[in-house]
């Protein structure tokens, strides 16, 4: 099934050079994919059009085969497709661990206890037993990390956008988190600096190059 | 705290006379009670204070304001102001950092107050950026207005027994203060 797809998609910020220029891109479940590219070539921005935290100037939108133009046409999108941002400061604003990944379960409506039971569980599986009552601005670089994953996934995704995911991240973290993604039925679009970690984990790697996607 | 008080110790015992044409200032011991007073009062609130929150979560503040029904976004205020002070903080100490190891040293002169103009407006720029994407981060895990709180409170044995305690305490000051002649 096809979770985003961009057609001919520009973009530029203001008053700066084009970022992308008429860029395709399509994620399916059941797709690995990783994205390779230079600093500033665009990969966060293609992350944030396909989340609708952008809008493109020209060129299409479609999440769940829809076509998408506004914010609430992005809402049942974003239910299906998580997004991991680069910096976990932006990611985690709660007080403690636990309320930051329940967050998302609570807003999809789920209950109280099937949040609590959704944070016990995605904790565990990164590694993060007993993490719950730990203040958020005291966990090191690498733990924000892990926890802002476990916050995307506790809201059981279909596909997630990860933007380099194992940045910051030690050999153990890194390798846990590379276990978790592969273990998983998750699919995902991967932005990494680390070539043989896409290698590894991606069925697909694509380069990103003047504003579109080649490979 | 008592550095302010101090202020009022050294002011409050004299008394200004005006009378036509001259000014006379004399000692007035009433003041000294009147100090003696006010400080005291105000190190028995400044305590109450700090033992009431120096030994609560902050957490759990926040909680209970939420649970006193203060207005909700006030509450989430408080607690996205919290949790961003300390990365507006730390922000501000690697800039501060990164000034340092550039041999910047803080003198009364231009250069010193532009540097430290720039490095605030950066600070603010920064901040912004930085709302902007923590309001989409949350915008991609379904916020749609409403925080969530995760603890609850619950009464328990020991508040039944605090509550009585405290109760009694106040009731007893309250006798010795105006109780006097029911037992006299």
């Amino acid at each position: 099934m096809e979770l985003i797809r961009l057609e001919k998609v520009d973009f530029a910020y203001d008053g700066r050079p084009p970022v992308l220029c008429g860029l395709d891109f399509s994620l399916s479940s059941g797709q690995r994919l990783g994205i390779l590219g230079p600093n500033g070539a665009g990969k966060s921005t293609l992350f944030m059009l396909c989340m609708g935290l952008l809008r493109p100037q020209a060129g299409a939108v479609y999440g769940l085969g829809r076509a998408c133009r506004e914010e609430k046409d992005f809402r049942a999108l974003r239910r299906e497709v998580g997004y991991l941002f680069q910096d976990p400061d932006d990611q985690l604003f709660s007080l403690t661990v636990a309320e930051d990944v329940a967050f998302g379960p609570l807003n999809l409506g789920l209950g109280r206890e099937r949040a609590l039971e959704l944070v016990d569980s995605t904790l565990k599986r990164l590694g993060l037993a007993g993490f719950q009552r730990r203040v958020t601005y005291h966990l090191s670089g690498g733990e924000k990390r892990l926890v802002s994953l476990a916050t995307v996934l506790a809201m059981q995704p279909q596909a997630v956008l990860l933007d380099e995911p194992s940045n910051g991240l030690d050999e153990t973290r890194a390798a846990t988190l590379e276990r978790v993604l592969v273990e998983s039925d998750l699919s995902w679009a991967m932005v990494s600096h680390d070539r043989a970690l896409l290698e590894r984990t991606c069925r697909r790697v694509l380069v990103m190059k003047d504003g579109i996607l080649q490979g | 705290m008592n550095a302010f008080v101090a202020f009022l110790w050294l002011f409050l015992p004299w008394r200004l006379e005006l009378a036509q044409g001259h000014a006379a200032v004399s000692y007035n011991p009433q003041g000294l009670v009147l100090a003696g007073l006010i400080t005291l009062k105000a190190n028995a609130i400044f305590l109450a204070v700090v033992a009431l929150l120096g030994s609560s979560q902050i957490n759990d503040i926040f909680h209970a304001l939420a649970h006193l029904r203060l207005p909700a976004k006030l509450v989430s205020l408080f607690i996205l102001f919290y949790r961003y002070l300390h990365v507006m903080r730390r922000e501000y100490l690697r800039l501060r950092q990164a000034m340092a190891v550039r041999c910047f040293t803080p003198r009364s002169n231009l250069h010193t107050y532009r540097s430290l103009a720039q490095l605030i407006g950066i600070l603010v720029l920064r901040s912004l950026d930085r709302s902007e994407r923590v309001y989409q981060a949350m915008l991609c895990r379904g916020f749609a207005g409403t925080f969530w709180l995760l603890d609850h409170f619950h009464w328990q044995r020991a508040d039944t027994v605090f509550c009585a305690l405290a109760g009694a305490v106040v009731l007893a000051l309250g006798l010795l203060q105006w109780g006097g002649p029911l037992w006299s």
